[in-house]
């Protein structure tokens, strides 16, 4: 009986194996197929948006209209570009927005980085607090104090400034720049500092000559961050500013199309010239900004 | 006299100069007008100027019996939970698919980061641009293709609630894409393989391996993502401008409109009802940075 019993519980289980080893390498096979097929179906889910508007604009209107799928325009026209930049000034929008984008960046990294120098190189009393203060700070958007920063602009002078929102910029990003900087200073080892001190160099010397050349790597990644999220910036610039030749890209754009445009051409161009710069940027660097981000993730 | 002097050069060698600046503007830009506005929110003051006065907590009545503030807010609590949920899941879907070795997988993690760099103001344009009901619209070309009828997407009210939240799904799945792909990327092998070698399924190992070793990144990626679904104001004011009607208003959607109003929004000008709102949607983040505060302090120490 046990015997038997044995027999046929390794019968099945052959057959069982059996069974598993002529499914297993089709599904094994299948496998990497069905993978690549669902990445790319994802990757077309994100890219083609982009590229059929970028294809839109260049479409004469009865193209858009009687055939919005096909991607190939039979008979291209630049004439949304051409309007745009000959009736608004989307040049100096974009001069705009690399200024506030990069100066709101260097205010942060700059201020950033010394702040974060003192948390790395210093104990003392309410360390920790102060440390968890500016944590809170980067977990509130910046819009939603909009309303009281737009008084403490006009109070100060600093309405329809661009040192007033590049300062804004910068001060809202400050709390992410010194946790990114402290994590690099902590990977700094103290010996350099006392070696340093000992040749007679000062602390902001040290600083300066011994720590920033290490820190470039992680500062440009921070850079790379930080621009993209000024340029992408609208709620605060759209309240703080006033002068239409003080916009940026954003409130621009949205000064032009408004709320209820309806020229398809036009608002596939406009978005297009916002998209493209940092788009460039992005594809360009991106190896940096995904290692940067990541970083700064993970620590902070 | 030599006591002072010890004391001042104590001062500069401390950690003071160094955290002042910091301290400063942080103090001036962001400490000083999330407390005034408290204060703003107990006045009638308008953007015209003019004296205002203090009127206690009737801003806080008002919008508490307000429709459309209340509407604003039903709306925003469901847009995030389902805005959050599903990037959520798409994000950490999408991190698992390329934490596999499949050929190409930096050229498709590219594909999919480009939306995050997009403005949300101008992904609000372009799904408006995708949506658009006329025959122009990729998705209603596609439905016509297919011989199925189109899709009021943004002019029925139901339709621009799902449609506003396909579009930040599309928006914001790449944050927590890279944000689980950096954690996958952290994950002890060997403790997969053990748990391969012990014969546990696909499903298996993620929920019961990947999640727990995941969970404080996981815990961080929903606290950051429900911060910022929360706080939505520019992809609305592009995609739907809070319409039709008031069907896709959110809280910030009504504080920009009541305190500063847009083109054809309707603004009043009304900066104290405008900062009862902001106070509103202080608290809702403060619980949240509370959350992440707490979880962060037993989990890792300030160092």
């Amino acid at each position: 009986m046990t015997t038997i019993k044995v027999a046929s519980s390794n019968e099945s289980q052959i057959a069982l194996s059996k069974r598993r080893k002529a499914e297993m390498p089709l599904l094994r096979r299948l496998r990497p197929t069905l993978l690549q097929l669902i990445a790319i179906l994802s990757a077309i889910a994100f890219v083609y948006p982009l590229v059929w508007m970028a294809l839109s604009s260049i479409k004469p209107n009865w193209e858009i209209y009687r055939a919005p799928l096909d991607l190939v325009p039979d008979n291209p026209t630049f004439d949304a570009y051409l309007s745009l930049f000959k009736t608004t000034p989307f040049v100096t929008y974009t001069i705009n927005s690399v200024l506030y984008a990069s100066g709101g960046a260097l205010v942060s990294i700059s201020l950033g980085m010394v702040a974060a120098y003192g948390f790395s190189r210093h104990r003392f009393s309410g360390r920790q607090f102060l440390m968890v203060g500016i944590l809170s700070m980067q977990l509130m958007p910046g819009l939603i104090s909009a309303i009281p920063t737009y008084l403490l602009m006009r109070e100060t002078g600093l309405l329809d400034t661009r040192l007033g929102l590049i300062l804004l910029y910068g001060a809202i990003s400050v709390p992410f720049a010194c946790w990114v900087m402290k994590g690099h200073f902590d990977t700094i080892p103290v010996e350099l500092d006392d070696s340093a001190r000992m040749d007679g160099a000062s602390k902001l010397r040290t600083l300066l000559q011994i720590h920033f050349p290490l820190l470039v790597p992680g500062i440009s990644s921070l850079f790379l961050i930080l621009f993209t999220q000024k340029w992408s910036e609208f709620a605060l610039a759209s309240v703080l500013l006033r002068d239409p030749d003080k916009f940026p890209l954003t409130v621009g754009t949205y000064l032009l199309l408004g709320p209820d445009e309806s020229d398809f051409r036009l608002m596939a161009a406009a978005s297009l010239v916002n998209i493209v710069p940092i788009l460039a940027l992005f594809l360009f660097l991106q190896r940096f900004l995904v290692s940067g981000l990541t970083k700064g993730a993970v620590k902070s | 006299m030599p006591v002072v002097q010890r004391r001042k050069k104590n001062f500069w060698r401390g950690p003071w100069p160094w955290l002042a600046p910091t301290l400063l503007i942080l103090i001036v830009f962001r400490a000083y007008p999330l407390g005034d506005q408290f204060r703003l929110a107990l006045t009638d003051m308008r953007v015209s100027g003019g004296e205002a006065q203090y009127i206690g907590l009737d801003n806080f009545y008002f919008i508490a019996s307000d429709p459309g503030y209340q509407t604003a807010l039903f709306f925003t609590i469901i847009f995030t939970a389902f805005s959050v949920g599903g990037s959520f899941i798409l994000g950490l879907g999408l991190a698992l698919l390329l934490n596999e070795p499949i050929r190409g997988r930096v050229v498709y993690r590219t594909a999919i980061l480009t939306s995050w760099v997009i403005s949300a103001i101008i992904v609000g344009y372009i799904w408006r641009l995708l949506l658009n009901e006329s025959s122009a619209g990729v998705f209603n070309a596609l439905f016509d293709s297919i011989g199925l009828q189109g899709v009021n997407w943004l002019s029925s009210p139901t339709m621009a609630v799902v449609s506003v939240i396909v579009a930040d799904v599309w928006r914001s799945t790449a944050f927590t894409m890279i944000f689980m792909l950096g954690g996958l990327q952290t994950l002890p092998t060997e403790v997969l393989e053990a748990a391969r070698t012990d014969g546990a399924k696909a499903w298996q190992r993620l929920l019961f391996v990947i999640v727990p070793l995941l969970k404080p990144l996981i815990a961080t990626a929903l606290i950051f993502s429900t911060i910022a679904t929360f706080n939505v104001y520019e992809l609305i004011l592009s995609l739907t401008s809070g319409g039709p009607g008031n069907a896709t208003s959110t809280v910030g959607f009504e504080m920009f409109r009541t305190a500063f109003g847009g083109d054809g929004g309707g603004g009043l000008g009304l900066i104290g009802r405008g900062a009862a709102m902001g106070v509103s949607m202080f608290m809702v983040t403060l619980v949240f940075a509370i959350l992440y505060i707490r979880a962060g302090v037993f989990s890792r120490d300030y160092d």
